[in-house]
């Protein structure tokens, strides 16, 4: 049995040859060094691949699959996680690189990854991380999900993903916790994927991406529509219009453009407050948690600083964790 | 059980009428109608929303079983009718045309005993959304309830479906929207009304006779027209498949003129249909097997 050192977990695709694309890739790229665990929707359909037996768990996915992703990276014994889409392909020697430069720290370890394109593949890919961190906080975003791999220890003190932004969750973990300065950035190639528009992200999440995107980037930077992701909501859209079957991934399918929006900001409400779906709101509010005094005394001096003041404080202080965080 | 027996003398609060033929259409017909019914039949029974079938076969294929003989075999409790060849040869206006869906529909929507009629196609899947809408049992009388047809890619393939599947952003093919005035787009595939309704306005257009295209956007059409209120409910499934619309549309003539399907015409038409639409005053032959023939005498008028 391999060291496993580094846990994938990839999103199972309803379609055929999307999920066993990439199980192959990483299985064959990662030889000992990694567990595969298939997230699917649904249980699984039809007989288990060949060579997945003893190599690949096959588990549902769970409707509060943020606290199932961090019960598994608790419970996986592994160093690392990954999680990358169908789209990728993992280049040789990538696992090792891993393993080499996060050695026996507690480490994120991300790297560039190659963009197909039309004639040559271009590569993108942070280089160093610290500075380019900004330019996630702006929502200019060029790390590929399935080229982060964050430390599985790490990934646990900070209560894993946050469960609003299911399509954009590694973006949003970046930024909240890769201002602590635990990312190691390496400068060769760790994958082969294509961007429409976003890097890594499969063109059928683009709409959510998105949106959860710029919602990510405005917590970040207390800017509403940073450039960054104004682009990326328009690369979006301009898609949508071109490939018409992708505009259902910005609920257009429901019968408006607002139901997504909607519905994400359903979501949140909901998930902030730890309820399942559906819950009405009498029982929303019954759940609040009475705030502490430092919420109450934070929220008196928020309430009696102007907006740009309070905006340029939490930049500062983001600043501020950014350039003491140790370099690469 | 939710489900109603045929002999079963109790109004149902939902009729599903279904058409079809043993012809494949599409590629797997049946096996993509039983796949559906199956997946549907178990979360009506879940959410305890009493529910009938009713199958209209209409000119079935000369030489083969019948479509209602197969489906007898899976859901007994369907009712099943099966219309005389004679009828199809004597309403039908288009030698082209093998199968006049909407004439079938009529049938089944005389036939239905619910207190709410959708009119439906045999591969489509209820969302949760529409499950849930249903099960509330608030529908209200004169309103007429659509729903986007979400299109899926076949590759998924549609056995030991679940609503995640269905769901899943991965497989979405296209989403049929629908918008005021007349919620038109995609309409055959899923039509909901109280059956008040549904017999006040006098059911699909039997008027014109060369197509079968646009019947179902020419009644939303005549509905709203009506007075009635249109409403989207949700959103259905749909596998994508050989012969579908969507899929061969651009390989006829730009009038259709040669299409299996009958000619492209004015779906804002407005039609008013006899009295006995929907074959009502056909004889009914009921067999042993639980199936009922409507047989066209030879006096009859089509």
């Amino acid at each position: 049995m391999s060291r496993g050192e580094i846990l994938a977990i990839i999103q199972g695709s309803p379609i055929a040859g999307r999920t066993a694309g990439i199980v192959t890739n990483v299985l064959s790229r990662a030889v000992g060094l990694a567990k595969v665990l298939v997230v699917t929707p649904g249980p699984w359909r039809g007989p288990v691949p060949e060579g997945w037996e003893g190599s690949v768990a096959l588990v549902p996915r769970e409707d509060r699959w943020a606290d199932q992703i961090l019960k598994v990276a608790r419970e996986s014994g592994c160093r690392w996680l990954v999680a990358p889409s169908y789209m990728d392909r993992y280049l040789p020697g990538v696992f090792e690189t891993v393993e080499a430069t996060g050695g026996a720290s507690d480490h994120a370890v991300i790297g560039p990854c190659l963009v197909k394109t039309g004639a040559a593949p271009a590569k993108v890919g942070p280089d160093p991380f610290t500075f380019d961190f900004f330019r996630l906080m702006f929502g200019q975003n060029y790390i590929a999900p399935g080229a982060v791999f964050l430390s599985a220890a790490q990934f646990v003190a900070n209560g894993g993903f946050d469960r609003r932004f299911p399509t954009a969750a590694v973006l949003e973990y970046l930024l909240r916790c890769g201002a602590g300065g635990s990312v190691l950035s390496v400068s060769k190639p760790f994958l082969e994927t294509d961007a429409l528009p976003f890097l890594g992200i499969p063109p059928e999440y683009a709409g959510r991406y998105a949106i959860e995107a710029a919602l990510v980037a405005q917590e970040a930077s207390c800017i509403p529509f940073t450039p960054g992701t104004a682009a990326g909501v328009a690369a979006a859209l301009r898609d949508a219009i071109r490939h018409p079957d992708h505009a259902f991934a910005f609920g257009a399918g429901s019968g408006d453009l607002g139901y997504h929006w909607r519905d994400l900001g359903h979501r949140m409400i909901r998930e902030d407050l730890g309820l399942p779906s559906a819950t009405p709101l009498a029982a929303i509010k019954e759940k609040e948690s009475a705030p502490t005094r430092w919420q109450l005394f934070k929220w008196a001096v928020r309430g009696r600083t102007p907006r740009p003041v309070w905006n340029a404080l939490k930049r500062t202080k983001r600043a501020y964790q950014g350039f003491t965080a140790p370099l690469p | 059980m939710a489900a109603i027996e045929p002999g079963v003398n109790v109004e149902p609060y939902l009729s599903i009428v279904l058409t079809g033929r043993n012809d494949d259409f599409g590629g797997d017909f049946n096996g993509r109608m039983f796949a559906a019914a199956e997946f549907n039949h178990r979360n009506l029974e879940d959410r305890d929303i009493a529910h009938e079938y009713v199958l209209v076969e209409w000119n079935p294929v000369p030489g083969k079983r019948l479509l209602a003989e197969l489906v007898g075999e899976r859901f007994p409790w369907w009712r099943r009718y099966v219309v005389d060849p004679a009828w199809h040869a004597a309403l039908s206006q288009n030698p082209r045309l093998a199968f006049m869906e909407f004439f079938a529909k009529n049938v089944g929507v005389r036939r239905a005993r619910g207190q709410f009629v959708l009119t439906t196609n045999t591969d489509v899947w209820f969302s949760r959304g529409v499950l849930a809408a249903l099960a509330r049992r608030r529908l209200e009388v004169k309103v007429l309830y659509r729903c986007v047809r979400v299109d899926l890619r076949r590759e998924i393939g549609y056995h030991q479906m679940s609503f995640e599947i269905l769901e899943h952003p991965e497989s979405v093919l296209r989403a049929n929207l629908v918008t005021p005035p007349y919620y038109s787009n995609a309409a055959g595939d899923f039509l909901l009304m109280d059956r008040e309704s549904y017999l006040s306005v006098g059911g699909f257009n039997e008027v014109f006779r060369q197509s079968k295209i646009h019947k179902d956007s020419n009644f939303c059409h005549h509905v709203v027209s009506a007075g009635y209120r249109a409403e989207v409910l949700g959103e259905v499934f749909h596998f994508d498949h050989e012969s579908s619309w969507n899929n061969v549309w651009h390989t006829y003539d730009r009038l259709h003129t040669d299409a299996p399907f009958g000619p492209h015409w004015d779906w804002q038409t407005p039609y008013e249909n006899v009295g006995n639409w929907g074959l009502a005053g056909a004889r009914e032959v009921p067999r042993a097997d639980g199936i009922i023939e409507i047989v066209r005498d030879t006096e009859a008028q089509g």
